[in-house]
């Protein structure tokens, strides 16, 4: 009997570990669990739609017919619901028991939800938000521009999207964020003020050390409240991070710390159990710490690696990932391993009225570096971490 | 062989996948846009277009590198114009 691979997650680690086993196995049977609707498609893309600088059907990177070309089981709008380590299946939520040899986990991260939900308050994550969004912004666009007021909560990656996109769509807008500045978690405080100070210049009004929101409106979102303050809103989009899904994993036996817990190889302690992407904690022989890294070249890269040594190959993931952005027209790089509270030290390297640069070193060693304005020295940087 | 590799400026947002799977071909420019280079070289000047002669062991590798993108935003040709990838 050939060897049955089953891989939760269709996003870009799993395909991509399903393509590459693909082509190292022709033999064994791979099956794609996924709770949502669509073959695998670019999450990175969606800004990019919502402007309309590329047509909704382009973010799909496969095809249905791909899948089975490559003799590729997809399951979609299937959730695994438990898994038996010992046993060796996993169950979903149709009652279904399906066999594996080897699991790989490849979940990513789940969202984090503001408290309250109703029409006019948006996420980023998937295509159905921006199905949701674009929907919201076609009633937007019938106003004067004078009436058009949206709301971020949040100031990190996706409420730097959520800025920029009302911004395209000409609305006011005013941003909360529970923090001092923006992702004040990984920014020096002169990184967070050239971000507020760019914000700000183009518009927007950033508030920040918000301790709750909550929402006004009859079906439709009319305001949102932050602490006391009261604003009109047309539009919310929130963007305050992902959390690893826990229960489904601990209760197998499979430890979660910020994501599924595996060695540099992706494995978990757990004999013929992996993990890549968004969702793993895997150890970074860079940083010299196990971290957990939400960006596309790391999903992409360990979904290939993961595929060789569930092939039998023995070699350990290594990459130098990094994560590029902007706001208005500042453009931002975060490389490697920028976790404040691991570092020992952190070197603001930079810090003028147009840019940043900060440098995280560890044991000694550079392990991360940010920079905002001028991305000169990013090529420099990522070769001495990798060293 | 050869391949016409083609990145375009207005959806590339400087992800360096493509950099780092073909850093041969790809090279991020001071706009963090992907320039594309003839083996680490580029003569005539920073293009974000290129006709390039290839190994069939490079061609794989700048079809992967392409493949990685998250924006698709290269273009891979062969000699004859049809294009590679995207597939269309």
């Amino acid at each position: 009997m050939s060897k049955r691979v089953v891989i939760l997650g269709g996003g870009i680690a799993g395909t991509t570990a399903a393509e590459e086993l693909r082509k190292l196995e022709p033999e064994t049977e791979i099956t794609i669990i996924e709770q949502e609707s669509n073959p695998c498609y670019s999450r990175v893309l969606l800004p990019h739609v919502l402007k309309g600088k590329i047509a909704r059907e382009k973010v799909f990177l496969k095809t249905l017919a791909w899948y089975y070309e490559q003799r590729i089981e997809l399951m979609l709008e299937t959730r695994v619901e438990a898994i038996d380590v010992a046993n060796k299946f996993v169950r979903t939520n149709e009652e279904r028991e399906i066999p594996f040899d080897q699991l790989l986990l490849a979940t990513g991260g789940d969202l984090n939800l503001a408290d309250e939900d109703m029409r006019g308050v948006v996420y980023l994550r998937g295509i159905d938000d921006v199905d949701q969004i674009d929907a919201l912004a076609r009633e937007l666009r019938l106003k004067t521009v004078e009436e058009r007021r949206a709301v971020v909560y949040g100031g990190g990656f996706i409420a730097f999207e959520f800025i920029n996109y009302f911004a395209h769509l000409k609305a006011s807008t005013t941003v909360f964020m529970r923090g001092a500045g923006f992702w004040s978690s990984v920014l020096s405080p002169e990184s967070q003020a050239l971000l507020r100070k760019t914000a700000e210049s183009h518009g927007v009004r950033v508030v920040t050390g918000v301790k709750s929101i909550s929402l006004l409106g009859d079906k439709q979102l009319e305001r949102v409240i932050a602490d006391d303050e009261s604003f009109s809103a047309d539009i919310l989009g929130v963007g305050i991070g992902i959390h690893p899904e826990r229960e489904l994993f601990t209760s197998s036996g499979i430890e979660v710390r910020s994501g599924i817990v595996t060695n540099e190889y992706l494995e978990t302690p757990i004999a013929d159990i992996f993990a890549a992407g968004d969702g793993a904690e895997f150890y970074d022989r860079f940083a010299g710490r196990h971290v957990t890294y939400g960006n596309w070249m790391n999903a992409q890269m360990q979904g290939r690696a993961v595929a060789h040594v569930m092939h039998g190959e023995r070699k350990a993931f290594e990459l130098v990932s990094s994560y590029s952005t902007h706001l208005f027209d500042l453009q931002m790089v975060f490389i490697g391993d920028i976790d404040r509270k691991a570092a020992d030290g952190v070197v603001l390297a930079r810090a003028d009225e147009k840019a940043t640069e900060e440098l995280f070193y560890r044991k000694g060693k550079l392990v991360g570096g940010i920079l905002i304005g001028d991305l000169g020295r990013r090529m420099k940087i990522t070769a001495e971490i990798r060293g | 062989m050869k391949l016409r590799i083609v990145v375009d400026p207005d959806l590339c947002i400087g992800a360096a996948s493509c950099v780092t799977i073909a850093p041969e071909v790809f090279q991020l420019n001071i706009e963090n846009k992907a320039d594309v280079l003839d083996h680490g070289e580029a003569p005539g000047g920073p293009t974000y277009e290129r006709i390039v002669e290839v190994s069939e062991v490079e061609r794989d590798n700048i079809l992967l590198g392409a493949q990685s993108c998250p924006t698709l935003a290269i273009t891979i040709f062969d000699e004859a114009g049809q294009q590679l990838y995207p597939n269309v």
